[in-house]
């Protein structure tokens, strides 16, 4: 009964319906999703970066904590904890004092152009492996301010 | 675009190859941006749908069976995408008026003055009182002329489900229609009396 007294706008919705042009979207609409696509892939890059860093820092702090309780363990008290500090820093400064006069009597023979070019090195070394670790995790991707 | 060749930009496509996909992307930009449209009513929504549907489909396109019709497959992940837009917009606590006063994303501009052509009584009003179901299944039917079994595999129903719906759909547009018209026909009498 219902459907019989609609169907007069039955009729005219199907007619409507047919009529009805498909509405495109603006001009350029397949450069915006290779943008979005970029976008989107740089926004999964800097997750797993921060996602790797992150794990890293937990397990440094995990590790340092683990070495944290061994060494409290072997102290046993705060007084024997600064006597190992006093008797660590009486070690360490035996072992620089021997180091430095087995390289003094080295370099006693030696021109000063080689202690420069030792010290050159070491930092070019230094340097070296520092830019290969950011290249390794990817810092080269970061947004650096240059605009997409 | 033949069959063969939209086949090679697929395979290309399935390889990595990003401009392969983006000339699928400019091949049926309009029919999922016109389903996105249809079914959510705002011609920014739509483009970001439209744009979210490729996206989806890039990431899925290695799960693609090629001996289903590629747009009916577009489609579908479309019409799902909007269906799910339709069910959080729900939850959302934005006033109608706020919708429509929002200005309209970038590049929005033709389907703005289209819209603003189309009669206050438009079909998108209409459609916009079905469930998400009955939308994406009248959309199909009616757009891109799919068939019932096309359909009930875009929208994961049964045939006899879509048969079901495409009629309540109907017939609630139809309902619609027939109670505007008493209204307009109401207040028309209204001002020749006054």
């Amino acid at each position: 009964m219902v459907s019989r007294l609609l169907d007069p706008e039955w009729d005219l919705i199907d007619a409507k319906l047919r009529r009805s042009p498909q509405l495109g979207p603006a001009a350029g609409f397949s450069r915006r999703w290779l943008a979005l696509l970029e976008q989107r892939r740089e926004e999964r890059r800097l997750r797993q970066v921060r996602l790797m860093l992150g794990g890293l820092l937990l397990g440094a702090l995990l590790s340092l904590a683990l070495v944290g309780v061994e060494v409290l363990r072997a102290l046993g008290s705060p007084a024997g904890l600064v006597g190992g500090w006093i008797r660590a820093g009486l070690s360490a400064r035996g072992t620089l004092e021997g180091s430095y006069l087995f390289l003094r009597d080295i370099g006693g023979g030696l021109p000063a152009v080689f202690g420069g070019l030792a010290v050159a090195l070491t930092i070019g070394w230094v340097s070296a492996v520092w830019f290969a670790a950011l290249y390794r995790f990817s810092f080269a991707n970061l947004p650096n301010g240059a605009e997409k | 675009m033949e069959p063969r060749e939209e086949r090679g930009w697929i395979a290309a496509a399935q390889g990595g190859d990003d401009l392969a996909f983006a000339r699928l992307v400019e091949q049926y930009a309009k029919p999922v941006h016109n389903l996105c449209y249809r079914m959510l009513g705002d011609p920014a929504e739509a483009e970001d749908a439209a744009q979210e549907t490729f996206l989806k489909a890039y990431q899925k396109l290695k799960s693609y069976d090629p001996l289903r019709s590629f747009p009916t497959w577009l489609l579908s992940i479309g019409a799902h995408h909007c269906i799910d837009q339709l069910r959080r917009r729900r939850f959302r606590l934005v006033s109608l008026d706020t919708v429509r006063r929002r200005p309209a994303g970038r590049d929005s501009q033709p389907e703005k003055l289209v819209e603003q052509a189309q009669s206050k009584q438009s079909l998108q009003g209409e459609l916009a009182r079905l469930g998400a179901y009955e939308r994406a299944a009248i959309v199909m039917r009616y757009w891109y002329d799919l068939s019932y079994e096309e359909i009930g595999q875009a929208l994961g129903l049964s045939v006899s489900a879509v048969k079901s719906r495409l009629h309540r759909a109907r017939r609630d547009l139809a309902a619609g229609a027939e109670t505007a018209r008493q209204v307009s026909a109401r207040e028309g009498s209204g001002v020749t009396t006054a």
